[in-house]
């Protein structure tokens, strides 16, 4: 009886509206630290070398899975990158539609393991895999040692 | 292992936390993040709810405000459900009909509580417990404050009555009630 009878117009039942208020503070930890600091106040990339087996890792390592053995030799990365995969998006972080589609990939560096996913600042239809590109920075004194610090690759 | 005790029962970690002399990283402080000592990630995550108080909740809390206390009668047990359910759980069926009942009862069970509801010490306590509502199957009730007696004089089988709050200041809610009060040299 009730199931036939029951209200399907959710907006006439009593309800309460919430925010769950789960801000974080997120640290970089030791290596993001000294990867970011570099960053912000000298316009480097830098990775990680291990000294056992000469792996380098992008973004820096404390500890190499190889051998695993703590990780202190800082390196910076060469200039260019290659794209490794490549992709268009429509949609934005909160879900909603963007104006414009946009390129992101994952950039790779010559002698490094790793890379960054970010912004391609190529048109659509030129992103794609095997795409050397450079990484393009926010004006010093702008920066504020986050990955966005990097705007985006360029060819 | 997985006990608490496995490290201790093989021997310990052979003093292993003892010899590391120096922990990587910084302790960081609250302050220490406002003013920036370390790079870091702020993010806010938009997570919205809206909690409903359905079917039957939605009809309790909307009776409410008009000044009345609404239940739902099972036809098969004959019991009067109140606070009201959609479902009964002793036939395991919905439940049939909407009848009202009275806004008097029954002091089932109280407390005599030296603590708010922020669990901050009182001196003048607060009276809460369960009202057994009359026209709703016996034991049903609801929780609720109690006012216009003493401590003293609270007990459990007393009659009390509902304290509306005036209508034009209700709003839908189990606090549309005041608190229950004696029922005095009523006859029910």
């Amino acid at each position: 009886m009730t199931f036939t009878e029951r209200t399907t117009d959710a907006r006439s039942f009593r309800h309460w509206p919430g925010n769950v208020e789960a801000d974080y503070i997120y640290t970089s930890g030791i290596a993001g630290e000294r990867f970011f600091r570099e960053l912000r106040d000298h316009g480097r990339l830098m990775g990680t070398r291990c000294s056992e087996c000469g792996t380098q890792w992008v973004p820096p390592k404390l500890f190499c899975e190889e051998c695993f053995k703590e990780v202190h030799d800082w390196v910076e990365l060469p200039r260019e990158g290659t794209v490794g995969a490549a992709c268009i998006v429509g949609v934005a972080l909160d879900g909603s539609r963007l104006s414009a589609p946009e390129a992101w990939g994952l950039v790779r560096f010559a002698g490094f393991r790793g890379g960054f996913v970010h912004r391609l600042l190529v048109t659509p239809d030129r992103a794609r895999a095997g795409l050397r590109v450079r990484a393009v920075l926010k004006p010093e004194g702008t920066r504020t040692g986050a990955i966005t610090d990097i705007r985006g690759f360029s060819p | 292992m997985g006990r608490p005790h496995a490290i201790r029962q093989r021997g310990g970690d052979g003093g292993v936390t003892a010899n590391i002399a120096r922990w990587p990283g910084a302790e960081l402080g609250s302050k220490d993040l406002e003013n920036g000592k370390v790079t870091t990630q702020r993010y806010r995550p938009d997570a919205k709810f809206a909690w409903s108080a359905g079917e039957a909740m939605s009809r309790f809390l909307a009776e409410l405000q008009q000044g009345r206390l609404i239940a739902r009668e099972c036809k098969n047990c004959g019991r009067i459900l109140f606070p009201p359910r959609m479902f009964c759980e002793e036939c395991f069926r919905p439940t049939d009909e909407w009848v009202y009942v009275k806004d008097t009862g029954t002091i089932e069970t109280y407390s005599i509580s030296y603590l708010d509801t922020d669990a901050r010490r009182i001196t003048e306590p607060i009276l809460v417990g369960v009202v057994s509502v009359d026209g709703a199957s016996p034991k049903m009730g609801i929780m609720h404050y109690f006012g216009e007696m003493a401590t003293g004089e609270i007990r459990i089988g007393m009659k009390v009555q509902a304290k509306w709050r005036p209508a034009e200041s209700r709003v839908g809610s189990v606090l549309d009630i005041e608190y229950f009060r004696p029922l005095h040299g009523v006859d029910r």
